[in-house]
C-alpha cells in the first residue's frame, strides 16, 4: 500500500514537467564530465543534456559519510542526488543505464527505493575524484546505513568513473 | 464438605503447577527461540551482505585494463603522433584497478599467501615504474613507450597467474559459504524443528490447562449451580451485606419475608429497608464496632432473635444468625433469617395453654379439697350416726336395712378415698408403716369381709396359706389388706359362680411374703393386660358396667405395693381366669406379741381423759362426743375457734381434737393461738380431725403445733388408738413404776432376761452418748433431724419401760416440731435428770 503510493508520488514527480527549472539548462564551460541521453525533455546538446563540474555543482548538494568495500576507512562523498538530476532533465522512464568511462555498464531500476538514496558523488573526502581514484563521477549509496544498501546489486550499481546516463523508456 | 474442599484445593493445586509446568515449557522455548533466531539472523544478515564484490570480476578487469593499456602503447608505438591523452586514460583506469582491489578484505587476505603477494608487489611495482613515465612530459613518455610496452608484457602473465589463484582460492571460499549457508540452514531448520516443538510442548500445555480449566469451571459451575440451587430454594432467608449494612445479595426465600424485590433491595441499606426505628441506633452502632475490628457481636453466635419491619411497615419477630463470608477483607457478611412470627405465635399459645393446664390443675387441687371435705364431712355424719344407730334398739328389718345403709356408706367412702388415695400416693408422701402382723389375721379379714360379695357372685372363696404358716412379720397390714380386698373384689365382680382363692406364701430365706388372688372369671383379654395397672383404665363397656368403679383400684394396689417395695403382676387366660399376684419383702417381727399383751398393755394404759373436741359440723360433733363419751373419757365441746380458745383458757384438757375446716378460725389459726397462748393448755396435745388430707398440709399442721392427723370419718376404733397412742405424751398420774415394771417382765418373759438386759444396757449407752453429744453440742443437727432422734429414742424407751424418758424426750420432739426455741444444752440438762432419776428408782428397785 505505502510501496504503491511511493511509486504513484514517484512517478508523479518524474513526470512532473520540470519547465521553470529546466527552462535555460545551462550549456557545460568546463570539461564535460556526464552525458544523460535518452527519454529526457531538457538538453543542451542535440541528443543529449551535457553537465560539467559546475553545473553538477548548481544542485543542491548532499553528503554521504560511509564505508565502501573498494575504500579504506570512512568516505565523506558530496554530490546530487540521483532523482534531482534525472528531475532537472525531465527524465521519464523507469530504468536508467548507466555507463563508466572504460565502458563498463549497468543498469538502474527507479522504482527500487533504495535509488532514492543515490547520489552522484563529485567530491570525495572535500576534493575531486581523478580517474585514477574512481573518479571523476561515483554513484555511492549509504551502505552503512541499512544493510539492505550492502547487496550484490547495489554494488554493482555503485559505478565510479561514470560519465554517461541513458534513461530508458 | 471438607474432603471436598481438599479436594479442591488439591485440583487447584495440580491445575497451578500444570500452568507453571507450561510457563516454563513456553519460556524456556522462547528463550531458545530468541538465541537459536538472534544467531540465524545473524547468519542470514552475513549472507544477505554482500561483502565482498565479485573479485573474479575485479581481477579480470584488472587484466582486460591492463591489456587495454598494452594496446594503447603498442597503436602508440605504431603511430608517429602516439594518443598520449587515450594512454594516459587507460593506465589511470589500470591503475584505479589496483586500488579498488587492495581495499578489498578478501583481496587482502589473499595477499596472506607468499605466492600471490610477490604477484601483486610485482604488479604494483610495474604500476609505480610505469607512473613515472605517465606522469611525465609527453616526449619522455613518447619515448617510454617501448619501454613500457616491453614492461606491460612482462607483468602481463604475473596478473593472469594472480587471477588465477584468487579463482583457485575463491572456491575454497565459495565451498565455505556454501557450507555456512547449509550451516545457517541446519540452524534454521534446528530452529524450528525446536520452534515447532515448543508450538507442540506450548500447545500440549495449552490443552493441558484448558482441559484443567474446562474441569475447574464445570465444578465450579456445578457448585455455583448447586449453590445458587441451595440459596434460592433456601426457607430460610439469606442476605449477604457489606459492613455498611448495604444489601450485595438477597434470595426469594428473604424477598417473601420482607415483601422487598430484589431490585428493591440490592444496593439499599438493610436500616432503610428492615432494621425498626427503635433499633436503629443499636443496628448502626454494632456495625460500626463490627468494621472497627472491635467485636463481632452477633456474628457466628448461632440464632439471635430480633425485631424486622416488612416493607408494608408491619414489624415481626426474625431469628437470624450471622457469619462473615470466609477471610473476606471486605468483611461481606451473610445472614440467615427466618420470619418466627409463627413460632412466637405458637409459644405465646403453648405459655397460655400450659398456664391455662396449671391453673386447672390447680383448680383440680382446690377441687379435691372441697370435696374431701365437702363429701367426706357428710359422708362422716351418715357413717357415724349408722354407728350409733346399730347400737340402738332395732327390728331385725330396720337392723338389715342400716347395714345396706352402712354398706352404701362405706362404698361410697371407699370411691372417695380411691381418688384421694391416688392423689396422695402420686406424691410419695405416703406413710408405709413396720408393725409387726399375722398373716393368717389379714387372710382372715380379707376372706371374711369379701364373703358376701363373694357368695352374691355365686362365688366360692376362700383363703389358704401355703406350706408352713409364716411367723409374725413386720409391715403395713392395713395396706396389705387394702391390695388384697382391691383384689379380691375385682375377681368377686368378674367371676360368677366360680371360685376365687386367696393364697399367701413366704419365703423365709428370701424375706419375701407372696399373695396370689386367683379367680375362674371371664379373664383379662391379652391386650390390653399391660394397661389394666394404669389409672381410671377399665377393661370395656360390659366391664365398666359390672365394676361400677373408678378405674382406680388396681392404680392404687400398684402403687401401695411398689411404696411398700414390692411388686405385682397379673396373668390371666380369657375365658379360664385370672391370677393377680404381688410379693413384698417382709422381715419377721423381733418382738413376737399376741394380741392378748397388746390389749393387756392398752388396757394397763388406759384413762380418762378430759377431752376439747373443736368441730363445727352438729352431726360431727355429736358423733365424736358420743364415741369419746362411750370410750370413757369426759368431752367439752367447742363449735368454733374463738370458742375453743375461749375454753382451752378456762381449764387445762389432756387432748384436744380440732376440726380443720371450720368457718372463721380455722382449726391450724384456732391451734397456733392455743399453742402460743401460753395459758393452761400451750403444750396440750393437738389431734387434728380433717378431711383435708393433701400432702402439703401436713407441714403447716405441724407448723401450728399440731403433734398429729386422724382422717376422717372417725370411728370409735381409730379414736381409741389414737388416744392410746397418746397415753404416753403426757403422764398420767397413776402412772407407776410398777406399770413398767411389768412391761418389762413381758419382755424378759418373752426375749429373755439376757437379751433384754443386754437391749437395756445398749439403749443406756445410746441414750447416754446422745446426752453427751447434745451437751457438747458435737453435731449440728436440723431441727427436723433433731426431732427425729428425740423420737427414736423415745420408742426405744417406752419398749424398755422408761416412760419419764419417754415423755421428756417426746415433750422435746414436740416443742422443737412447734418451732419453740430450745438449746442443746436445756435439752441435755433435762435429760440428764431424768436419766439419773431413773438410774436411782432402777438401782432402788434391783
Amino acid at each position: 500500500m505505502i510501496r504503491a503510493l511511493y511509486f504513484s508520488l514517484l512517478a508523479l514527480l518524474l513526470s512532473w514537467p520540470l519547465t521553470a527549472r529546466t527552462q535555460g539548462l545551462a550549456y557545460p564551460t568546463g570539461e564535460v564530465l556526464l552525458s544523460v541521453s535518452g527519454a529526457i525533455e531538457q538538453k543542451n546538446a542535440p541528443e543529449a543534456a551535457l553537465f560539467d563540474l559546475e553545473m553538477l555543482q548548481t544542485f543542491e548538494a548532499e553528503e554521504i559519510s560511509t564505508t565502501t568495500i573498494w575504500t579504506e576507512g570512512t568516505q565523506e562523498f558530496v554530490g546530487v542526488p540521483l532523482t534531482s538530476l534525472l528531475r532537472a532533465v525531465g527524465a521519464h522512464g523507469m530504468t536508467i543505464s548507466a555507463q563508466a568511462i572504460n565502458d563498463y555498464a549497468v543498469e538502474i531500476k527507479l522504482d527500487n527505493p533504495l535509488v532514492d538514496s543515490a547520489l552522484v558523488a563529485y567530491l570525495r573526502n572535500g576534493a575531486t575524484m581523478s580517474i585514477r581514484e574512481k573518479g571523476p563521477l561515483w554513484i555511492v549509496f549509504p551502505y552503512d546505513s541499512d544493510p539492505a544498501f550492502q547487496s550484490e546489486i547495489i554494488y554493482s550499481q555503485s559505478i565510479w568513473q561514470l560519465d554517461r546516463l541513458h534513461v530508458e523508456n | 464438605m471438607h474432603p471436598e474442599n481438599r479436594n479442591d484445593s488439591d485440583n487447584r493445586l495440580t491445575s497451578r503447577t500444570g500452568i507453571l509446568v507450561v510457563m516454563f515449557v513456553l519460556f524456556s522455548a522462547v528463550a531458545g527461540l530468541a538465541f537459536l533466531a538472534s544467531d540465524a539472523r545473524r547468519d542470514i544478515d552475513d549472507l544477505a551482505k554482500a561483502n565482498t564484490d565479485n573479485l573474479e570480476w575485479s581481477l579480470g578487469q584488472l587484466e582486460v585494463e591492463s591489456l587495454k593499456f598494452q594496446r594503447e602503447l603498442i597503436r602508440a608505438a605504431n603511430s608517429d603522433t602516439p594518443d598520449l591523452a587515450a594512454l594516459r586514460r587507460t593506465y589511470d583506469i589500470f591503475y584505479s584497478r589496483i586500488e579498488s582491489l587492495t581495499a578489498r578484505s578478501f583481496y587482502r587476505h589473499l595477499m596472506d599467501e607468499p605466492e600471490v603477494r610477490a604477484l601483486h608487489d610485482r604488479v604494483v611495482a610495474f604500476r609505480t615504474d610505469a607512473l613515472r613515465f605517465i606522469d611525465a612530459r609527453d616526449a619522455d613518455l613518447t619515448a617510454a613507450i617501448p619501454y613500457l610496452s616491453e614492461q606491460v608484457s612482462a607483468v602481463l602473465p604475473n596478473i593472469r597467474a594472480l587471477s588465477l589463484a584468487s579463482l583457485a582460492t575463491q572456491a575454497g571460499v565459495a565451498e565455505q559459504a556454501r557450507s555456512d549457508v547449509l550451516g545457517a540452514l541446519d540452524r534454521l531448520a534446528l530452529l524450528g524443528a525446536a520452534f515447532f516443538l515448543s508450538l507442540v510442548a506450548v500447545a500440549i500445555g495449552f490443552s493441558i490447562v484448558a482441559r484443567i480449566a474446562r474441569v475447574e469451571t464445570g465444578r465450579r459451575a456445578d457448585a455455583m449451580q448447586r449453590l445458587e440451587t441451595v440459596v434460592n430454594t433456601s426457607l430460610d432467608g439469606i442476605m449477604v451485606i457489606d459492613p455498611y449494612g448495604k444489601v450485595i445479595a438477597i434470595n426469594p426465600a428473604a424477598e417473601k419475608i420482607f415483601g422487598y424485590s430484589e431490585e428493591e433491595a440490592v444496593g439499599h441499606k438493610l436500616q432503610d429497608l428492615v432494621v425498626p426505628d427503635r433499633l436503629q441506633q443499636a443496628f448502626s452502632a454494632a456495625l460500626e464496632r463490627y468494621r472497627a475490628g472491635k467485636s463481632h457481636l452477633i456474628i457466628g453466635k448461632g440464632r439471635v432473635r430480633f425485631e424486622a419491619v416488612r416493607k408494608n411497615g408491619e414489624a415481626f419477630p426474625i431469628e437470624f444468625s450471622l457469619s462473615k463470608t470466609g477471610e473476606s477483607e471486605r468483611g461481606e457478611m451473610v445472614a440467615y433469617l427466618r420470619d418466627v412470627s409463627k413460632e412466637v405465635e405458637d409459644e405465646q399459645s403453648l405459655i397460655t395453654a400450659r398456664d391455662n393446664a396449671m391453673q386447672g390443675e390447680r383448680a383440680k387441687a382446690r377441687l379435691l379439697a372441697v370435696m374431701s371435705h365437702e363429701i367426706r364431712t357428710p359422708l362422716n355424719g351418715l357413717i357415724g350416726t349408722i354407728d350409733l344407730l346399730s347400737d340402738t334398739e332395732m327390728t331385725p328389718q330396720q337392723q338389715n336395712y342400716l347395714r345396706n345403709m352402712k354398706s352404701s356408706g362405706n362404698i361410697l367412702m371407699r370411691h372417695v378415698n380411691d381418688v384421694l388415695d391416688i392423689s396422695r400416693l402420686d406424691v410419695e408422701r405416703y406413710e408405709i408403716q413396720s408393725v409387726p402382723f399375722e398373716v393368717h389375721e389379714i387372710l382372715d379379714e380379707v376372706v371374711e369381709t369379701q364373703q358376701d360379695a363373694a357368695c352374691a357372685s355365686g362365688n366360692n372363696l376362700v383363703g389358704r396359706i401355703v406350706d408352713q404358716h409364716p411367723p409374725r412379720l413386720l409391715g403395713d397390714p392395713a395396706r396389705i389388706t387394702q391390695v388384697l380386698l382391691n383384689l379380691v373384689g375385682n375377681a368377686n365382680k368378674f367371676t360368677q359362680d366360680g371360685q376365687v382363692s386367696v393364697e399367701c406364701e413366704y419365703d423365709g430365706r428370701t424375706n419375701q411374703l407372696e399373695f396370689r388372688v386367683a379367680d375362674t372369671g371371664t379373664g383379662i383379654p391379652a391386650d390390653v393386660i399391660d394397661t389394666i395397672f394404669e389409672d381410671f383404665v377399665t377393661l370395656d363397656d360390659s366391664y365398666q358396667r359390672r365394676a361400677d368403679g373408678t378405674g382406680l383400684g388396681l392404680g392404687i394396689a400398684r402403687r401401695l405395693v411398689k411404696a411398700m417395695g414390692g411388686e405385682i403382676s397379673v396373668e390371666s387366660e380369657p375365658g379360664v381366669g385370672t391370677v393377680f399376684s404381688f410379693s413384698l419383702p417382709a422381715v419377721p417381727a423381733v418382738k413376737p406379741q399376741t394380741d392378748a399383751l397388746a390389749r393387756t398393755s392398752l388396757s394397763d394404759t388406759w384413762q380418762r381423759r378430759a377431752i376439747l373436741l373443736v368441730e363445727d359440723n352438729e352431726i360431727n360433733r355429736l358423733v365424736a362426743r358420743e364415741m369419746l363419751t362411750q370410750l370413757g373419757h369426759h368431752v367439752t365441746e367447742a363449735t368454733n375457734g374463738d370458742d375453743a380458745i375461749q375454753k382451752a383458757g378456762q381449764k387445762a384438757f389432756d387432748l384436744i381434737l380440732m376440726d380443720i375446716s371450720m368457718p372463721g378460725k380455722d382449726g391450724i389459726t384456732t391451734a397456733h393461738e392455743i399453742r402460743s397462748s401460753g395459758g393452761a393448755n400451750h403444750e396440750t396435745p393437738i389431734l387434728a380431725l380433717t378431711a383435708n388430707v393433701l400432702p402439703a398440709d401436713q407441714a403447716r399442721f405441724a407448723a401450728a403445733g399440731i403433734s398429729h392427723t386422724i382422717l376422717k370419718p372417725v370411728t370409735k376404733a381409730i379414736l381409741r388408738r389414737e388416744l392410746e397412742a397418746l397415753s404416753g405424751l403426757k403422764p398420767a398420774a397413776s402412772t407407776s413404776p410398777l406399770d413398767h415394771e411389768d412391761k418389762l417382765a413381758e419382755l424378759r418373759e418373752t426375749l429373755g432376761a439376757d437379751v433384754v438386759a443386754q437391749k437395756i444396757e445398749q439403749f443406756q449407752t445410746e441414750v447416754g452418748s446422745f446426752v453427751e453429744d447434745l451437751k457438747n453440742e458435737t453435731e449440728s443437727w436440723s431441727d427436723e433431724d433433731l426431732a427425729k432422734l428425740l423420737h427414736k429414742h423415745a420408742g426405744s424407751a417406752a419398749v424398755f419401760g422408761r416412760p419419764q424418758l419417754r415423755a421428756a424426750l417426746l415433750n422435746w420432739e414436740s416443742q422443737i416440731r412447734q418451732g419453740q426455741n430450745y438449746q442443746l444444752a436445756e435439752i441435755a440438762r433435762d435429760l440428764d435428770l431424768v436419766l439419773k432419776l431413773a438410774d436411782r428408782s432402777s438401782h432402788e428397785h434391783n
